[in-house]
């Protein structure tokens, strides 16, 4: 149960890089930021997905450099295996807490 | 920004994640740029990469720091510590000897800092003059001017923006102050123009000081005499009395305490308006009378030397007869006053060659550390040489042994430092009390600061990097193959600097014994005048010439006392100068002036050329002596008979003798021309009795007790005229005990050099000598082959050495009108003197070298 653990912040990172189809640093930025309307940190960004990734939840490629990027090679972030696990395995948590909750369930 | 904000991601993100985090700023940054505009867009970016400082992130650095210089660094560190541990004698020597020399450069320099510091507090100090007879550019001028003549300079000449006068309150240094049923013998009692607090700048406590000057009857007060009198500052209103004037004076101004860097100091102003009704009448008028302090506030515009032609030119509207002229009139700046030979100051001046002679002091006592330091390390380097030779070997280059060794310097100079801060704050009480000063350390002064961190670091490069490239000299195949002996070239560097070390510490012995010798020909110099056991008994302007005389009485019925005089003389301060007029007389001329009772010639025992003692004596009219000077100075060959007057005109009067030359001035001066006023009538400042017997408490009693009957309540002091004399030469004393202390410092440490030279170049040779002693050589033979190198070099130095001295001591001894002559003996004396310690040295190492075994030294061979 302990391997499966997401925070908050690293589930919403996840689910973000399991939409995306090549997701990298400014682009899951933006998009959580579109959907969410939150605002979301660079630095806060980066050490979930390097957690994930020493995790075992996302892996990383290097893609092309562009002009834009002062020549640096964006990294791409996918979902693995392990993390669909641990992203099925938190909602059914939560859904167990939810249909327990009586009150909550019905008035939705 | 931008670039800013990447150097910071650079430096702390983990380089495996850089890449992409420095693409995505960049991307974020143009993006940002476009919706935001640039400046914005750096400043986001800036913010985003601060937010970027996490722990999971960060830790980019670890590998980077850790490259080869920084380990190598840490490898010199560790060595300089490990080699510091394990030779601690010599460390220790080193290190101190470098701190002791630190200690005495910073000594040195907060002591010219203070000199320099004169006067500086005055927010006009570049604009300030003091107006003086005579040219300042030499030594023959006077301090003071007379009364009248400021204020008509400023009326006629533009760009004088203020002028202040003031003036003791009396003749007398000390004056009785009371306070109600409190009285205090008071010194620095002025007159003074209210504008003092305009030209100078004393910070006021209470009260307004420039309105209290105005008023006749108020007085401005420090805040020390505040407290002493009344326990308060907040005293306005307050009375108190010149008891010798039956004046009372209301306080209208406490100020603050003069500071000390002032070359005058006061603790009581009144008015300058007083000075008819304090001093006589008429003073304020006179035209003749040199006796105030004057300075003037000038425009910025002005030029002083225009303004000092414009002063010489200056019109008054008096009668020729009175042959007032300003001719002799200039204008000194204020940051002369504390400096130059200024006659009349309120405290002793300051010579600035001074400062350049402890200037040089000081940096030859660092140079005598550093050359130890230098010399021993390249000693210790022969013990190191296979450490050098590995470190070669395995790919140290050139530039890493400098840096190597200049790192070894600094580290121990560095070290020296902190030792040398200790020594310092140890040394202060010392200095300050030698000095008479108040020098503290600040260390938040960035000057200070910068220099004792300055010289320390040059001292470790200097020397650190000395050594490196000495080390850099030996071959590494030699070294690592043990062939390396130490070398002769080494040996001739070392005695180089060995020589430089004893030629400085000669040059200092010499200085100090022939100061010590002209200090003893001044004590021991006939002065024209009997000075021993007399007492001198100030006396206070309230007590009136009968008092006077009823005390002098009582005291000659004492069996202690010989003789008694009141007199206005004591030695070296005389100071009472005036246009003398004499008939004759083709140019105007001014003499010092002194007022003594008709036993005077008697208790001093002064020679009289000419006249009649007897009928100087009971003469009932005042009488008017010339010294021998003063009698060659103006031409006569008989004086007695011809008229005479010291007040410029008034008052004339056949002279009524000739006394013989006496020196009344410091032996610095020749003696000049002087006039004796022989009178009973007017009050004199002082008692001078001569004291019989051996029992010197006893007759101080029997004077204090005479004294009491006679004056009741007036306080008792007293003085040795000896002491006084003495006095006249404290600057040279203070001379003599720092060259003296310094010198035994130098000789010391080069000594100790020395000692460690000889130590190691036994150690080194030790198989030489057990060689050496299979043939059969005695152990003194030994002694003699390694120390004879240095009584060579010592026998040169000392060539080198006597021209120096003889330059430098004839110089400072022709300050002296009166002065010994060098005598080649204190040469002889210290060449035998430094012999002997080199020779204790060697004797002290005989021991060692009989100890050596040649049956131990050789059997690993």
């Amino acid at each position: 149960m302990k391997k499966y653990h997401l925070g908050e912040f690293e589930e919403i990172v996840l689910l973000t890089v399991s939409i995306l189809e090549n997701g990298y640093g400014v682009s899951i930025k933006k998009d959580i930021e579109k959907r969410l309307s939150r605002t979301v940190s660079m630095g806060a960004l980066q050490t979930a997905l390097r957690r994930m990734e020493s995790k075992g939840f996302v892996k990383s490629t290097l893609g092309e450099a562009t002009a834009e990027r002062g020549g640096k090679r964006k990294r791409f972030f996918s979902i693995t295996a392990h993390g669909k696990k641990a992203l099925t395995y938190t909602m059914n948590v939560r859904l167990q807490l939810w249909n327990a909750s009586p009150g909550l369930s019905l008035e939705i | 920004m931008k670039n800013v904000a990447l150097f910071i991601l650079r430096w702390v993100i983990k380089p495996e994640y850089l890449e992409d985090i420095e693409g995505d700023i960049h991307e974020m940054h143009s993006e940002w740029e476009r919706s935001h505009g640039r400046k914005r867009a750096d400043v986001l970016v800036l913010w985003e990469v601060l937010k970027l400082m996490r722990l999971p992130l960060m830790g980019g650095n670890e590998n980077k720091i850790r490259t080869n210089q920084l380990a190598m660094l840490i490898n010199y560190l560790k060595v300089s510590f490990r080699n510091l541990l394990k030779y601690k004698q010599s460390s220790l020597l080193n290190i101190f000897g470098l701190a002791f020399g630190l200690a005495c450069c910073a000594v040195c320099y907060l002591h010219i800092q203070f000199e320099l510091g004169y006067d500086r507090f005055n927010t006009n100090y570049k604009s300030i003059y003091r107006l003086v007879a005579g040219d300042p550019s030499t030594e023959q001028f006077w301090v003071k001017v007379a009364a009248p003549m400021p204020p008509l300079f400023k009326s006629q000449i533009p760009g004088i923006d203020d002028y202040v006068r003031f003036t003791n309150v009396s003749y007398n240094p000390n004056v009785l102050v009371t306070h109600e049923d409190d009285s205090f013998l008071e010194k620095d009692f002025l007159m003074a123009d209210p504008s003092l607090f305009n030209v100078f700048s004393f910070p006021v406590i209470n009260g307004d000081p420039i309105k209290t000057l105005t008023d006749l009857n108020s007085v401005v007060i420090t805040e020390s005499i505040a407290l002493k009198i009344f326990g308060s500052t907040d005293v306005l209103g307050k009375i108190i009395s010149l008891k010798d004037e039956q004046l009372d004076f209301q306080v209208g101004a406490v100020v603050e305490d003069v500071p000390e860097q002032s070359h005058f100091t006061f603790n009581y102003i009144i008015s300058f308006e007083n000075l008819d009704r304090v001093l006589g009448e008429g003073y304020s008028t006179s035209w003749g009378m040199y006796n105030y302090f004057a300075y003037l506030l000038v425009n910025d515009q002005t030029n002083a030397t225009e303004l000092s032609q414009k002063i010489q030119s200056a019109k008054h509207s008096l009668p020729d007869s009175e042959e007032v002229t300003f001719e002799r009139i200039n204008l000194q700046p204020l940051s002369d006053a504390h400096f130059k030979y200024n006659r009349g100051n309120q405290k002793p001046s300051y010579d600035k060659k001074y400062i350049y002679v402890f200037t040089t002091i000081a940096l030859s006592l660092l140079a005598i550390a550093c050359i130890n330091y230098i010399n021993l390390s390249i000693a210790l380097s022969i013990r190191r040489i296979k450490e050098i030779g590995v470190r070669k070997a395995v790919g140290a280059n050139k530039s890493q042994l400098i840096f190597q060794f200049i790192n070894e310097g600094l580290l121990a100079s560095f070290m020296a430092l902190a030792f040398g801060l200790l020594l310092l704050e140890a040394f202060l009480p010392f200095v300050n009390s030698l000095f008479d000063s108040s020098i503290q350390t600040n260390y938040t002064d960035s000057n200070f600061l910068l220099f004792i961190i300055g010289s320390m670091a040059t001292v470790g490069l200097i020397s650190g990097s000395y050594l490196a490239f000495y080390v850099n000299g030996y071959r590494t195949s030699s070294i690592l193959k043990g062939s390396l002996k130490s070398e002769s070239k080494g040996l001739s560097l070392q005695q180089a600097l060995v020589f430089v070390q004893f030629s400085i510490s000669i040059i200092l012995i010499v200085c100090s014994l022939i100061i010590s010798s002209q200090m003893n020909f001044l004590q021991n110099k006939n002065l024209g005048f009997d000075h021993d056991q007399i007492l001198t008994v100030p006396l206070s302007s309230s007590i009136s010439v009968d008092q006077t005389k009823e005390l002098k009485n009582q005291l000659l019925q004492s069996s202690d006392v010989q003789n008694v005089a009141s007199t206005s003389f004591t030695p070296g301060t005389t100071n009472w100068n005036q246009t003398v007029w004499w008939e004759g007389q083709t140019e105007p001329m001014s003499m010092f002036i002194i007022s003594v009772d008709e036993d005077f010639l008697r208790t001093m025992n002064i020679d009289l050329l000419e006249g009649d003692i007897k009928q100087i004596v009971n003469s009932s009219e005042d009488v008017y002596l010339l010294n021998q000077a003063a009698r060659d100075y103006i031409g006569w060959d008989v004086a007695v008979g011809k008229s005479f007057s010291p007040y410029g005109g008034n008052r004339k009067q056949a002279v009524g003798g000739v006394v013989d030359n006496f020196n009344y001035m410091s032996l610095h001066h020749e003696v000049s021309p002087l006039v004796l006023i022989i009178t009973d009538k007017s009050k004199m400042n002082q008692l001078a009795i001569k004291v019989s017997g051996t029992d010197l408490q006893q007759s101080l009693a029997s004077v204090k007790s005479a004294y009491e009957r006679v004056l009741g309540d007036i306080p008792f002091e007293y003085s040795f005229m000896d002491d006084n004399i003495n006095r006249l030469y404290e600057s040279e004393s203070r001379v003599r005990s720092i060259v003296s202390t310094l010198s035994a410092i130098a000789i010391f440490f080069a000594l100790f050099g020395v000692y460690g030279l000889i130590s190691f170049s036994i150690e080194n040779k030790t198989k030489e000598i057990a060689i050496r002693k299979v043939l059969g050589v005695a152990a003194k033979d030994l002694l003699i082959l390694f120390s004879k190198s240095y009584y060579r070099l010592i026998a040169i130095a000392f060539v080198i050495a006597i021209p120096i001295v003889w330059n430098v001591m004839s110089d400072w001894l022709n300050n002296f009108s009166y002065r010994t002559d060098i005598n080649l003996w204190w040469f002889v004396l210290a060449f035998a003197g430094v012999m002997v310690a080199i020779s204790g040295i060697g004797f002290s190492k005989y021991f060692s070298l009989r100890q050596i075994n040649p049956a131990q030294a050789l059997k690993n061979e």
